[in-house]
């Protein structure tokens, strides 16, 4: 069975989770744009960011076996910086455009300032013009407050409800998030947000129907394997294997495929693994023989 | 002005636009009856008719970034393959038509906006975009207007570390031998024999040999050989006086 994580801040990862991940099964992901874990100071910043999402970092993933996707936004923290926020927004349009980007994302609340809601609120409107699925960051602190608003604001924004994916769910989100109509994601974290077993629980109450599961994993401790522990843990649990591809597999490829930029046919095949290939006469490789599969 | 035959073709609302569109005719004609085709024609059209009546950079960046989504699928003909070969841009695959298109844009900017806007927009692009909108705006510059004033960017790209980057301006491609200074010639000549490019590739060297440029080849050809390297055939060949 093939599974896709598609929440996973890969450009943090190193080459070892990449090798790890293919192993266990995972065949795609989907690298939202986060912050780096420190404030950027200079638009410019993302420009060279956002580049490597839709260069470099594909390409890493691919020398493994794995296809690349990525959300571009500006997220919720950098949101708070007035002049940097204008003027990252200002940029996405471009970027918006090209091959590999699936969504506008991660973006939401963080704090619930007005500042990041107006982030919010522009780049709702940056999905509808550029035709693309939304992904929604909901905050760690006030999260059930936090989540409700964010859905109030995807309501008004007119992005259809069925191209949101609300992420982070807990017991206490899922209903209202599920009633409203769009899809619910689903952090699995080695400590916070949500675990495997709980996980298990919330299918058995809740069921498959845009229910989406991602390890988040990015540069602090978490666990880019997460989709797979997962994938054990309701197999142990006595979950169908076609509601855990539905959940681990399908559901993700459905919901971004509103894009216009998945090939499906593509995911459905073997991706061939070439590492004698180069990335601007880059290599990922530092000595070693390449693995070529086809 | 010349109005190839295409242009005849057209129904009248597409061409009696209220904006007044500066595409030049030849690229335009280029594109030929790929404009009369519904969904990539309407959009490569509207895209050049914004361009046209504003040119920022917001207006041409959107079109040229998706240019490969767009017009995915969408094959060049035969003559707007060999221009894309005299070019010095890939006219196979799907990299033809948007290398045309996005030199299209390019030049429908450069006609529209006043001289220093269109150098400052023109450099803007390049050092923001990735490298396939770098290579295809490269394999452009010889043909827009006042290319002299292009020639920062276009030596500031031949420092990339990317060979397809530098590949772009070095081979195939008449900028640098018509508008680089003598000195930033010589350096390009030099990134191309260290970059195992066969000096065949430089259009238009013979006219720039320089006494510097042999000195400068003589130079490499003896430290090759002191390191008990092969020095590169094409040296003799192209840079007459330097020893193999």
């Amino acid at each position: 069975m093939k599974l896709f994580d598609p929440h996973v801040h890969m450009t943090s990862r190193t080459t070892d989770d990449y090798a790890a991940m293919s192993a266990a099964g995972i065949a795609a992901v989907i690298e939202p744009a986060f912050w780096l874990g420190q404030p950027r100071t200079h638009a410019g910043s993302f420009e060279d960011y956002f580049l490597s999402l839709v260069g470099w970092e594909r390409f890493r993933a691919k020398q493994f076996g794995i296809h690349h996707f990525c959300t571009l936004a500006l997220n919720p923290k950098e949101s708070n910086d007035p002049t940097l926020a204008d003027e990252v927004i200002a940029l996405l349009p471009r970027y918006l455009e090209k091959d590999g980007v699936v969504g506008v994302g991660e973006i939401g609340y963080d704090d619930v300032t007005p500042a990041e809601e107006r982030a919010f609120e522009r780049q709702l409107e940056l999905a509808v013009r550029h035709d693309l699925p939304v992904l929604v960051h909901t905050p760690h602190r006030d999260k059930r407050r936090g989540t409700e608003r964010s859905l109030d604001l995807v309501r008004a924004s007119g992005v259809a409800v069925e191209r949101v994916l609300i992420d982070h769910n807990n017991e206490e989100t899922l209903p209202g998030v599920l009633d409203s109509g769009c899809w619910a994601g689903h952090s699995i974290y080695p400590n916070t947000k949500m675990d495997e077993q709980r996980m298990v629980a919330l299918v058995k109450t809740f069921g498959v129907q845009r229910m989406i599961v991602n390890s988040a994993a990015d540069w602090g401790v978490s666990d880019p394997l997460k989709v797979p522990k997962t994938a054990a843990a309701m197999r142990d649990a006595g979950i169908s294997a076609a509601d855990i591809e539905t959940i681990l597999w399908r559901n993700p490829i459905d919901f971004f495929s509103a894009s216009g930029r998945i090939d499906r046919r593509a995911l459905e095949g073997v991706a061939a693994i070439d590492q004698t290939e180069l990335w601007q006469g880059n290599s990922v490789l530092r000595g070693q023989t390449p693995r070529v599969e086809r | 002005m010349i109005h190839s035959a295409w242009l005849s073709r057209l129904p009248a609302p597409h061409y009696t636009s209220r904006v007044p569109v500066s595409v030049d005719p030849s690229l335009e004609s280029l594109l030929g009856d790929l404009l009369l085709r519904r969904d990539p024609a309407s959009w490569m059209r509207e895209a050049l008719a914004s361009v046209a009546e504003e040119t920022s950079f917001d207006r041409i960046v959107v079109p040229y970034a998706a240019a490969p989504r767009r017009l995915r699928g969408v094959q060049v003909k035969l003559e707007q393959a060999e221009a894309l070969r005299a070019m010095g841009a890939e006219p196979l695959g799907a990299r033809g038509i948007v290398a045309l298109f996005r030199a299209a844009l390019l030049l429908t900017l450069c006609r529209n906006a006043p001289a220093e806007r269109r150098v400052e927009l023109v450099d803007r692009l390049f050092r923001t975009g990735d490298n396939d909108e770098r290579i295809d705006l490269l394999v452009a510059l010889p043909f827009l207007p006042g290319p002299a004033d292009f020639a920062p960017t276009a030596v500031e790209a031949c420092r990339t570390n990317v060979l397809d980057v530098f590949t772009a301006i070095a081979c195939e491609n008449d900028f640098p031998s018509r508008w680089f200074s003598e000195s930033a010639f010589n350096q390009m000549v030099m990134k191309a024999l260290f970059s195992s490019i066969h000096l065949s590739r430089v259009r238009g060297l013979a006219a720039r040999v320089n006494p510097e440029l042999r000195r400068m080849a003589a130079d490499y050809a003896a430290e090759r050989r002191a390191a008990n390297r092969s020095v590169p055939g094409d040296i003799a060949t192209y840079l007459e006086g330097v020893k193999p």
